[in-house]
């Protein structure tokens, strides 16, 4: 966002983007993390408290002292501005997440600095702005951060972009990694995958199962929200996964471990960024700019809908939680649908 | 007197340091009247402020044939500025430019009379009695000396605004309204108001809130600025709750219910203002007929201007975009699809998100058309610039520089209006026309849909227009309908006694 730049227009002001995180600084956060592993969170949460306190300790750097959290702490005002001005355009929820890390640090580490923790988050609370309460739960407090998350630009997929995107994949990559990226972009394009899981698919996950019409079904276990979920895959993706599979399978060796690796007879899962290279890869060569994961998720639910499924299905199909998160992914392609019909009408 | 537009020290995003879309940063823009161009590090001469007032070219309004200045100092970085000359330039009693005395001393004075009109974005003038020809001239000129813009609670609420993601349409009409309230504060108080005192008086909050007089030229302020100017300062007390509540003691919302209770009517869990006048809203809605002869009398203009005309117009028609939303649309928002359809990216009103609209053949025919067009005068002209899609800058040009303004665009069409012998269309009488004539036939959810109205409340209010023409033509299909349906049932009915009678 192009507003928040003037926020380090002024020379004698931090300058943004300098890591000079001290070894205080990591000695109360490990300490920190330390004490909410053992208050039972979990570990990812904890990394990411830890990720938006090291943020915060970088908006406060200076050039005469660095960023030092244990100072952040006495100082409210220096931590509310920080929280309400960021230097860089950030989402609400980065927001939201950095009050509720400041929040825990300070109950956490606050007494092992000789602060008083309750006075301090009343401090903190005092400077925040608020907006009347909607309810019993909320306080009304405002951070700063855009309500939208901000996506580069991309163009709504359907059916035969995914499918040139498929295509693609196998054209543009080199001969023994042929199938594995088309395997790793179908499940992309053709499941409810999303990149990070696609990654850390194993063959093990995999299931056949017998359903009524169609003798065996393959199916794929994920972990989402805490729960074991056993997602369908359709055709495009099964028989990429097939092909992919079929070259062990000849040579009699075991069809196990990760799916996407980096190399044919390597062990090692290929990794996030690498995946997404692929992706951005595939696009590029089918003619498209490069489309995100939910760009991908988005063609594929609409890609279902026009073969027949309900809402509720796609919804199964996708692992949704809401059908309301299914509406959200067809937003864009039901204004296209819209348009469409109107340019009909107009014609007439 | 010369009246400006703006106080370039002072102004949101120049004074904030904040950059804007191009390697131009803007200064002080009021309604977009006035456009400045300054590079990030000036060096420009300073007037008796200590102000930057330097300006090097002068561009004329296209009212009357344009006619530029020519740079008077080329070594300089240049600085665009278009003047308003309503009389004497020197009884300002300012430094300017040589240029602009040059300008103001040429045989043509006066223009304002014949319609050249000019504005000059200098320090230390605010409002403008020669803008809007219907309001009392010189109604509050005295409040528009001070800036509330330099308070620093106002900066703060500004910098906290931005970084809580505020569009920067939103934005500006925020700023734009504080500023706005605090003048009204001013006049009624006969003294400067700070925004944290204002806060301490209740009355006198609730007075500026529904003074719906413009601090520029006396002329009434609707009923929707009067509720833009109550959101506006909603939000101030929410964003600048810790300030206020430290300063008043009390919770700024509480006191902003009460400044309201004193002025307001309580509607529901609302608040309903007393003043202002209605909002004036709908307008004419072309037919097909009128649209098709105005599109053709645009396009018939000789060179690239004809090609864009014709191709701004009917994408207008076809997909219901908002003027400014396409005006302003940028290369790099196009996206040509592999199956060779184009998508355009159009922002959305007061949003930070993107619509995607998709032309149809003969449209993307039509944008190919123009860029060709233009690209070929280009390098007729020796025009450096050139359009492709998918590379960043405006799409839509009316030099070798710049994008086409917005006055240019109303100018087009009242001009091609003129020749087509229509009556004078209105930019927004396209997508007004386009809610109406596809709400005849589909639902509204899908027009709604399709035209990027949020929801249907909008669109059916205000740009939906029923045609007389049309209600008469399928009353008329509907009583032959049921001419005919009353015949086959008096058939129906008589039958089994022609049956009897056989």
């Amino acid at each position: 966002m192009h507003q928040l730049s003037f926020l380090s227009s002024d020379p004698s002001e931090p300058v943004p983007g300098r890591r000079r995180s001290t070894a205080e600084n990591e000695r109360l956060l490990m300490a920190y993390r330390h004490r909410r592993l053992s208050e039972g969170a979990h570990a990812r949460s904890v990394a990411r408290e830890l990720s938006q306190l090291r943020s915060l300790a970088r908006e406060c750097h200076t050039q005469e002292e660095p960023g030092l959290l244990s100072q952040l702490v006495s100082q409210p005002a220096t931590m509310a501005r920080v929280l309400l001005e960021p230097r860089v355009a950030i989402a609400r929820s980065t927001g939201r997440a950095r009050l509720r890390a400041v929040q825990r640090f300070i109950r956490i580490v606050g007494p092992e600095l000789g602060r008083d923790s309750a006075a301090d988050l009343s401090a903190l609370d005092a400077l925040l702005p608020a907006r009347p309460p909607a309810g019993w739960h909320t306080s009304g407090v405002l951070v700063a951060g855009s309500p939208n998350r901000r996506r580069p630009i991309a163009p709504t997929l359907d059916a035969t972009d995914l499918a040139r995107i498929l295509d693609a994949a196998g054209a543009s990559a080199a001969p023994h990694c042929a199938a594995r990226d088309r395997a790793l972009v179908s499940l992309c394009c053709f499941t409810g995958l999303r990149v990070e899981e696609v990654v850390g698919l194993h063959w093990e996950h995999l299931n056949l199962e017998p359903t009524r019409i169609a003798g065996q079904g393959l199916t794929v276990a994920v972990q989402r929200r805490g729960r074991l979920l056993h997602l369908p895959l359709p055709g495009p993706a099964a028989d990429a996964l097939a092909e992919l599979a079929a070259p062990r399978v000849t040579c009699g060796l075991a069809v196990r471990g990760p799916v996407i690796r980096t190399q044919t007879d390597s062990a090692r899962a290929l990794g996030y960024g690498a995946a997404r290279k692929i992706l951005r890869r595939a696009c590029r060569h089918a003619g498209y700019p490069p489309v995100e994961s939910a760009e991908l998720r988005a063609g594929c639910a609409y890609w279902l809908r026009t073969q027949g499924l309900s809402d509720h299905e796609v919804v199964g199909v996708l692992g949704l939680a809401r059908v309301r998160s299914l509406d959200r992914l067809l937003h864009r392609h039901a204004a296209l649908d819209a348009q469409r019909r109107v340019r009909e009408v107009l014609i007439q | 007197m010369v009246t400006g537009y703006a106080q370039p020290h002072e102004c949101c995003y120049a004074d904030t340091g904040a950059p804007s879309r191009s390697r131009f940063r803007e200064v002080g823009s009021r309604e977009g009247a006035c456009a400045v161009r300054q590079p990030q590090a000036p060096t420009w001469p300073t007037n008796a402020r200590g102000r930057q007032a330097a300006m090097i070219t002068c561009e004329r309004s296209a009212v009357a044939g344009s006619r530029r200045a020519q740079p008077a100092e080329s070594s300089g970085p240049q600085l665009l500025v278009r003047l308003l000359l309503t009389q004497d330039l020197h009884s300002s009693g300012c430094d300017l430019h040589p240029s602009v005395r040059d300008l103001h001393h040429e045989p043509d004075d006066e223009p304002h009379r014949r319609g050249i009109g000019y504005q000059l974005a200098f320090p230390g003038w605010e409002g403008s009695s020669a803008r809007r020809s219907g309001g009392q001239p010189g109604r509050r000129h005295g409040v528009a000396a001070c800036d509330p813009s330099e308070d620093p609670v106002v900066r703060d609420y500004l910098r906290r605004l931005a970084a809580q993601g505020a569009a920067l349409s939103g934005w500006r009409a925020y700023r734009y309204q504080l500023r706005t309230t605090l003048r009204s504060a001013h006049w009624l108080a006969g003294r400067p108001v700070p925004v944290i005192q204002l806060f301490m008086d209740d009355r006198l909050l609730g007075r500026a809130l529904v003074d719906d007089t413009a601090p520029s030229d006396g002329a009434q302020l609707s009923r929707w600025t009067l509720a833009q100017r109550r959101s506006a300062l909603r939000s101030f007390a929410a964003l600048m709750r810790p300030e206020l509540l430290a300063a008043t003691g009390e919770d700024p919302h509480g006191v902003l219910d009460r400044a309201l209770r004193g002025v307001a009517e309580r509607v529901g869990t609302g608040y309903r203002l007393s003043g202002g006048s209605p909002r004036r809203r709908g307008g004419q809605t072309p037919t097909t007929s009128e649209v098709r002869s105005v599109i053709n009398a645009a396009g018939s203009v000789l060179g690239y201007r004809g090609l864009r005309n014709r191709a701004f117009l009917q994408i207008l028609a076809s997909t219901g975009i908002r003027v400014n939303a396409l005006r302003q649309l940028d290369t790099a928002a196009c996206i040509v699809m592999p199956t060779g359809r184009l998508r355009l990216l159009i922002r959305e009103k007061s949003k930070c998100t993107l619509r995607e609209v998709e032309l149809s053949k003969e449209l993307a025919a039509a944008l190919d058309a123009y860029i060709e067009g233009f690209n070929a005068w280009a390098v007729a002209r020796r025009w450096p610039t050139r359009l492709r899609l998918g590379q960043p800058g405006p799409l839509w040009r009316n030099s070798g520089r710049g994008s086409w303004g917005n006055g240019d665009v109303r100018q087009m069409l009242r001009t091609a209006c003129a020749r087509a012998r229509v009556d004078d269309i209105p930019p927004h009488g396209f997508r007004r026309r386009y809610a109406s004539d596809a709400a005849t036939v589909l639902p509204r959810h899908v027009v709604a849909q399709a035209g990027g109205w949020q929801g249907r409340e909008r669109m059916d209010d205000h740009y939906v227009t029923p045609r007389p023409a049309a209600i008469w033509h399928k009353l008329r299909v509907a009583a032959q309908l049921a001419d005919h349906d009353t015949a086959r049932a008096k058939e129906q009915r008589y039958a089994p006694t022609l049956v009897l009678v056989e």
